[in-house]
C-alpha cells in the first residue's frame, strides 16, 4: 500500500538515482548588503534572499521527497569583471536559479541560460523595461513590476474617491521614469495628476520651492499627495508636513508592497512565523520578508506547488515544462494563487496596500474587473504588453 | 351612493379599456423592469450579494434586491402616463364631459386615481408573475400581503403625476416627464441600489436621494414583501395621500 | 370622499389581521420540536458562544485566546474546543460552560479529533505536528510529524486510518490508528484545508485550488474531483474549506469561502447541485440534527446563515462573535 501511493507516481524504483534540484542564489561578488539613507539609517531593510529561500526548501521537503527529489542550495557570486558565461557554464537544465542582480547582469545571465536550458527567476527588480521591452524569454519574475505596484495603488486611490493626485518625485532617473509610469497608472484607472513637482535635497534658501515641503505641495489643489522617491530618502519628509491636510501616498505613507508582517489573513501569520523562526536569533515580532525575499520564496515554492509526476522522468526534473505548463501555480498566502504571465513571465499577484503596522487593503481591488484574472488589472495585461512571449 | 358608483364604474372601465386596447403601453410597461431585472441585473450584479439590510435577513441576490424597485418602477411609469393622459383629456375636453357627472370634482378625480392606481397594480402583478417565471426568488405569502401597499404606493404616484401635470407647464409632452421626473426619481432612491452604497461614492448624493418621496415609497414596498411595516412611513405616505387629494382639485382647472 | 378613508380603515384592520395571524401562527407552529442549541467559536472575540436553533446568542460559554476547533463527546456531550493562542485544549459543560478539564503543551491547537473513547487527537499548527492525547491522565502521548499547518483530521469509516490535511505541503497524511506509522501521503491541490469521509470515500477540499478532491479511503487512489464554477465568479474567487455530508450521505454540502456562497453536491453524480448566497467568506459548517438546516459562518461578516435544507433556502442570518470559526450542535 505503502509504494503503491508514494512511489506510483515515480517510474524510477525508490533505490533509483535520486532526481536532482538545484536551487542556485545568484548574486554580484561584493554587493552592498543594506543600503543606507545617511550615517547609516536604514529606512528600508534589504536583506539577502537566503533565508527565505531556506524557508521555501524546509516547507517543500515532504513533496520533493514523495517525487525522489533532492535538492541542493548554493550560493553563486558573479564577479562582474569576469566574462559571465564562463562563470556560468556548470548551469544546466537542473538548475533553478534565483537572481538577485542589477539589471545590466540580470538581463546578460538572462540570456547565457536561457541557452543553456536553466530557468532564472528575477527575485529583486520590479524595473519595467524587463517585463516589456527587453522580453527575456530565459526569465520569469517572481518580484511584482512596478506597473504592478503603481496600478495597484492608482486602484486604490479611485476606489477612494482620492481622484486629485499631487505627484512629488525626485530628480535621478530611476524617479523620473518611475514618476511617469506612475503618472500613466493614474490616469489609466480614470484618476488625474494635478500637479508634477520635483523636490531637491539641497536646503539653500533659493530652492525653497522645491525643499520645502509645505511649499513644495502648495498652490495646488489634490486630494492625496504621491511620492515619487526610490532612494527612500527626501520623501520621508512630505507626511504630515503638506500644505493641505492630505494623505501622502506612494513610496511613503501608503506603500503597496509584495508582502508585509501584519496581514492577518490567508494564513500569512504562519508563513509570517515560520520565517521569524527560522532564524531565532533575528525573530522580532515585526520581522518579514522584504518583496524580494517574498519573491524568491514564491519562486522555489513555484516549483515545488506545481509539482507532477509529468515532470519527472528518468531523464530528471523538467524545469522548463514546469513553468511553461498552464496549470502551474503557487499558493501566495494572499488569498489568490499565483501564476506567470504567458506573454512576459510575470508572475500574478495581490499586491498589499500597506502602512507602517497595518495592510490597510489587497489590491486588485473590488470593482476592478478583468475577463479572466482579476490580478491581470495590474500590471501589463497581454494586449497592452510589447512583449509576447506565449504561443 | 349609487350615483357616484356609476361614476365610478365608467371611470374605471374607460381606463381599463384603454389598458387592455393600448397593447404597446401594457408591452412597454413591462418590457422596461423585465429588461432591467434580466439585462441590467445579470450584467451588474455583485456576484457576492448585497449586505444584510433590513427587512432582508439574510444576504439578497441582486435581481431579488430590486423587484420591489422595479414594482415602484412600473407604478412611476404608469401613473405618470395616466397623469399625461389627464392632461390630455383636459386639452380634448373630454374631462370637461366628465364634469358634468352629478358627482364632485374631487371625487372625479379621486376615482380617475383610483383607476389608475389599478392598472399600475395588476401591471406590477403581471411584472412579478413574469420575474416568478424567471426564478427570482420572491416571497410568495408577500405577494399577497404588499398588495394594499402597492395600489397605496401607484395611486400617491398617480396623485404627484396628477399635481405635476396641473401645475407645471412643459410637462405635457412624456420626454419632459421623462427626464425631469421619473429619471431622478429613480436613480436617486434606493429602487436600483442600497442607499449605503450611493452614501460610499457621494453623501450629498446620499441625502438626497433618503429626502426622496420616491425611495420611502419603494421601501414599503420592500418591507410589506417581506411582512414587515413601517408604521411612520406608512402613515405619512396615507396622510400625504389624503392631504393631496384634497388639494388635487384646487390645482386641477378642466377650464384652464 | 369617505370612500379614501375607509379605504384606510380597512387597510390598517387588514394589517392588524395579518400581524396577529402571523403571531397566532408562530405560536401554534412553531418551526418543530427543536431542543439543540449551538456552540460556535469566534477566534477574533476569543470566545465560545451558545446560540439557540435561530442563530440568537445566548450566553458566552468559554472566554479564552483564538478558540478555534471543536467537538462533542458522543458519550457525556462536553464541549472540547482548541484554543489555539494559549497553546491548550479544554472540556466544557456546554451548558453551563463550567470548564472541567484542560490540556496544554500544543502549539497552535487548530482541529482536533476524538480517537477512541479515551484519546484526542489534534494538530498544531505552530509545530507541524498532531499530538495524541489521553484524555484520562492528561498526557500528550505521542507527536506525529506532517506538513506545515496541519489542519483537518478525519478517520476512515472503519477507524483504522486518520488522515491529517498539510496546508501548506499540500497533502494529505495517512496515518495507521493502530501503531500511528504513515502509512502514505496523498499529493493534494494547493491548500487541503478540511476532509470529510462518506463510506469508501475522503472528500478533501481544496481552497487555493478551488476544488474538492475525491480519493479512495481504502486504495487511496484518486478517484474524481469537483470543480466549482458558479456563474459570474473568476475560479480564484472559489476557496472551499468546510464541508459536511447529509446523514444518507446522499448529498454534500460545501462552504465557498471567499465567493460568499455554498455548494449543494451530489454525491452520486457530482454535479452541483445549488449554490446558495451566504455572508462574506463562508467557512464552518454544520447540520441540525435533523438534518433540515445547514448553518454556515462567515467568518468576514460576523454571522451565520441558517439554509432551510428543505427549500434549499437561506432563512436569516444572525450576529456572532467576531471571525466566526467553527459550529457544533450540543445540548441536544
Amino acid at each position: 500500500m505503502r509504494s503503491l501511493v508514494l512511489f506510483a507516481l515515480l517510474a524510477a524504483s525508490p533505490a533509483a538515482q535520486a532526481i536532482e534540484l538545484n536551487v542556485g542564489t545568484v548574486r554580484l561578488k561584493g554587493a552592498v548588503e543594506q543600503p543606507t539613507t545617511f550615517a547609516g539609517i536604514v529606512v528600508e531593510p534589504d536583506r539577502r534572499v537566503d533565508r527565505a529561500v531556506r524557508l521555501a526548501i524546509q516547507e517543500s521537503t515532504i513533496k520533493f521527497q514523495s517525487f525522489g527529489i533532492e535538492e541542493k542550495l548554493y550560493d553563486l557570486e558573479l564577479d562582474p569583471d569576469q566574462p559571465l558565461s564562463a562563470q556560468l557554464a556548470q548551469i544546466d537544465q537542473t538548475h533553478l536559479l534565483l537572481l538577485d542582480l542589477p539589471k545590466t547582469q540580470m538581463v546578460e545571465v538572462g540570456r547565457i541560460i536561457d541557452r543553456q536550458g536553466a530557468v532564472g527567476v528575477n527575485v529583486s527588480l520590479a524595473d519595467q523595461s524587463l517585463r516589456d521591452e527587453l522580453c527575456l524569454p530565459g526569465i520569469y519574475h517572481s518580484m511584482p513590476s512596478e506597473r504592478m505596484y503603481f496600478d495597484a495603488l492608482s486602484q486604490y486611490l479611485v476606489h477612494s474617491g482620492w481622484r486629485k493626485v499631487l505627484l512629488v518625485h525626485g530628480s535621478s532617473d530611476q524617479d523620473l521614469r518611475r514618476k511617469t509610469l506612475l503618472a500613466e497608472s493614474i490616469k489609466r484607472f480614470g484618476a488625474s495628476v494635478s500637479d508634477e513637482r520635483e523636490f531637491t535635497l539641497s536646503h539653500h534658501p533659493d530652492d525653497r520651492d522645491r525643499n520645502q515641503p509645505e511649499f513644495l505641495t502648495g498652490g495646488s489643489s489634490y486630494d492625496v499627495v504621491a511620492v515619487v522617491d526610490s532612494a527612500k530618502d527626501y520623501g520621508r519628509r512630505i507626511e504630515y508636513s503638506t500644505r493641505r491636510p492630505r494623505p501622502v501616498v506612494g513610496d511613503v505613507g501608503l506603500v503597496p508592497r509584495a508582502w508585509h508582517y501584519a496581514l492577518e489573513r490567508y494564513g500569512a501569520p504562519q508563513l509570517n512565523q515560520r520565517y521569524r523562526t527560522l532564524d531565532p536569533a533575528n525573530s522580532e515580532p515585526q520581522t518579514a520578508m522584504t518583496d524580494a525575499e517574498f519573491a524568491a520564496w514564491a519562486a522555489v515554492k513555484f516549483v515545488v506547488n506545481s509539482m507532477r509526476a509529468d515532470f519527472v522522468d528518468k531523464d530528471g526534473l523538467k524545469l522548463r515544462a514546469l513553468f511553461e505548463n498552464e496549470d502551474s501555480r503557487v499558493d501566495l498566502y494572499k488569498g489568490t494563487r499565483g501564476s506567470y504571465r504567458s506573454w512576459n513571465h510575470q508572475m500574478r499577484h495581490p499586491i498589499l496596500l500597506t502602512s507602517a503596522d497595518y495592510v490597510v487593503d489587497v489590491a486588485p481591488m473590488p470593482k476592478f474587473l478583468h475577463p479572466t484574472h482579476y490580478v491581470d488589472t495590474l500590471g501589463a495585461d497581454k494586449p497592452e504588453s510589447s512583449c509576447q512571449l506565449g504561443k | 351612493m349609487p350615483k357616484s358608483y356609476y361614476a365610478f364604474r365608467a371611470i374605471i372601465d374607460r381606463e381599463f379599456a384603454r389598458f387592455i386596447q393600448q397593447r404597446t403601453r401594457l408591452l412597454s410597461a413591462l418590457v422596461r423592469p423585465l429588461f432591467w431585472l434580466l439585462v441590467f441585473a445579470a450584467g451588474f450584479k455583485s456576484t457576492l450579494g448585497i449586505a444584510i439590510q433590513a427587512p432582508y435577513a439574510t444576504y439578497t441576490p441582486y435581481d431579488v434586491y430590486i423587484i420591489p424597485g422595479l414594482i415602484g418602477m412600473v407604478c412611476l411609469f404608469n401613473g405618470m402616463q395616466s397623469s399625461l393622459a389627464m392632461a390630455y383629456d383636459r386639452e380634448a375636453g373630454s374631462m370637461k364631459v366628465l364634469m358634468t357627472a352629478p358627482i364632485s370634482r374631487r371625487q372625479l378625480l379621486v376615482f380617475k386615481l383610483l383607476a389608475a392606481a389599478s392598472v399600475s397594480t395588476i401591471q406590477a402583478y403581471l411584472m412579478l408573475l413574469i420575474a416568478l417565471l424567471f426564478g427570482v426568488d420572491i416571497p410568495l405569502n408577500g405577494l399577497l400581503v404588499a398588495l394594499p401597499i402597492i395600489f397605496i404606493v401607484a395611486y400617491a404616484l398617480a396623485l404627484i403625476g396628477l399635481l405635476l401635470a396641473s401645475t407645471v407647464t412643459g410637462m405635457e409632452n412624456f420626454s419632459g416627464v421623462m427626464n425631469f421626473v421619473i429619471f431622478p426619481a429613480l436613480f436617486l432612491s434606493s429602487s436600483l441600489y442600497p442607499l449605503w452604497q450611493l452614501e460610499e461614492s457621494s453623501e450629498l448624493l446620499y441625502w438626497i436621494s433618503l429626502s426622496n418621496p420616491f425611495t420611502h415609497l419603494v421601501e414599503s414596498i420592500r418591507f410589506a414583501l417581506y411582512l414587515q411595516f413601517q408604521p411612520w412611513v406608512l402613515g405619512g405616505i396615507l396622510s400625504g395621500a389624503v392631504l393631496l387629494s384634497y388639494l388635487a382639485p384646487v390645482v386641477y382647472k378642466p377650464n384652464a | 370622499m369617505r370612500m379614501l378613508f375607509g379605504d384606510q380603515s380597512l387597510l390598517s384592520r387588514f394589517i392588524s389581521v395579518i400581524k396577529v395571524a402571523l403571531a397566532v401562527i408562530t405560536i401554534l407552529f412553531p418551526s418543530q420540536a427543536v431542543s439543540y442549541q449551538l456552540a460556535i467559536s469566534n477566534e477574533r472575540s476569543d470566545e465560545v458562544l451558545l446560540h439557540d436553533a435561530e442563530g440568537r446568542v445566548l450566553r458566552q460559554l468559554l472566554s479564552c485566546k483564538r478558540p478555534r476547533g471543536m467537538l462533542v463527546e458522543p458519550v457525556n456531550q462536553d464541549l472540547w474546543v482548541a484554543c489555539s493562542d494559549e497553546d491548550a485544549i479544554v472540556r466544557i459543560d456546554p451548558e453551563s460552560g463550567e470548564v472541567k478539564q484542560r490540556i496544554a503543551g500544543f502549539s497552535g491547537a487548530t482541529n482536533l479529533a476524538l480517537l477512541g473513547s479515551e484519546q484526542l487527537i489534534v494538530s498544531n499548527e505552530g509545530a507541524a505536528s498532531v499530538s495524541l492525547v489521553d484524555t484520562t491522565t492528561n498526557v500528550i502521548v505521542s507527536q506525529l510529524p506532517t506538513g506545515n499547518e496541519p489542519d483537518g483530521i478525519v478517520y476512515s469509516a472503519d477507524h483504522k486510518r486518520i488522515f491529517v490535511a498539510s496546508e501548506n505541503a499540500g497533502v494529505v497524511h495517512v496515518f495507521s490508528s493502530e501503531d500511528f506509522h504513515q502509512e502514505a501521503l496523498l499529493l493534494t491541490n494547493l491548500r487541503p484545508r478540511r476532509m470529510a469521509i462518506n463510506k469508501d470515500e475522503l472528500w478533501v477540499s481544496s481552497e487555493m485550488g478551488s476544488r474538492v478532491e475525491i480519493f479512495n479511503a481504502a486504495s487511496l487512489q484518486k478517484m474524481d474531483r469537483i470543480i466549482f464554477s458558479p456563474r459570474g465568479f473568476r475560479s480564484e474567487q472559489l476557496t472551499p474549506v468546510d464541508l459536511i455530508f447529509s446523514s444518507d450521505g446522499l448529498t454534500a454540502y460545501v462552504a465557498l469561502g471567499a465567493a460568499n456562497h455554498v455548494a449543494i453536491v451530489d454525491v452520486v453524480t457530482r454535479e452541483v447541485e445549488k449554490y446558495i448566497l451566504v455572508g462574506s467568506r463562508a467557512w464552518g459548517l454544520e447540520l441540525s440534527p435533523d438534518g433540515t438546516r445547514l448553518y454556515v459562518l462567515n467568518g468576514l461578516s460576523d454571522d451565520m446563515t441558517i439554509i432551510d435544507l428543505e427549500s434549499r433556502r437561506p432563512i436569516a442570518s444572525e450576529r456572532t462573535g467576531l471571525v466566526p470559526h467553527a459550529v457544533e450542535v450540543v445540548n441536544r
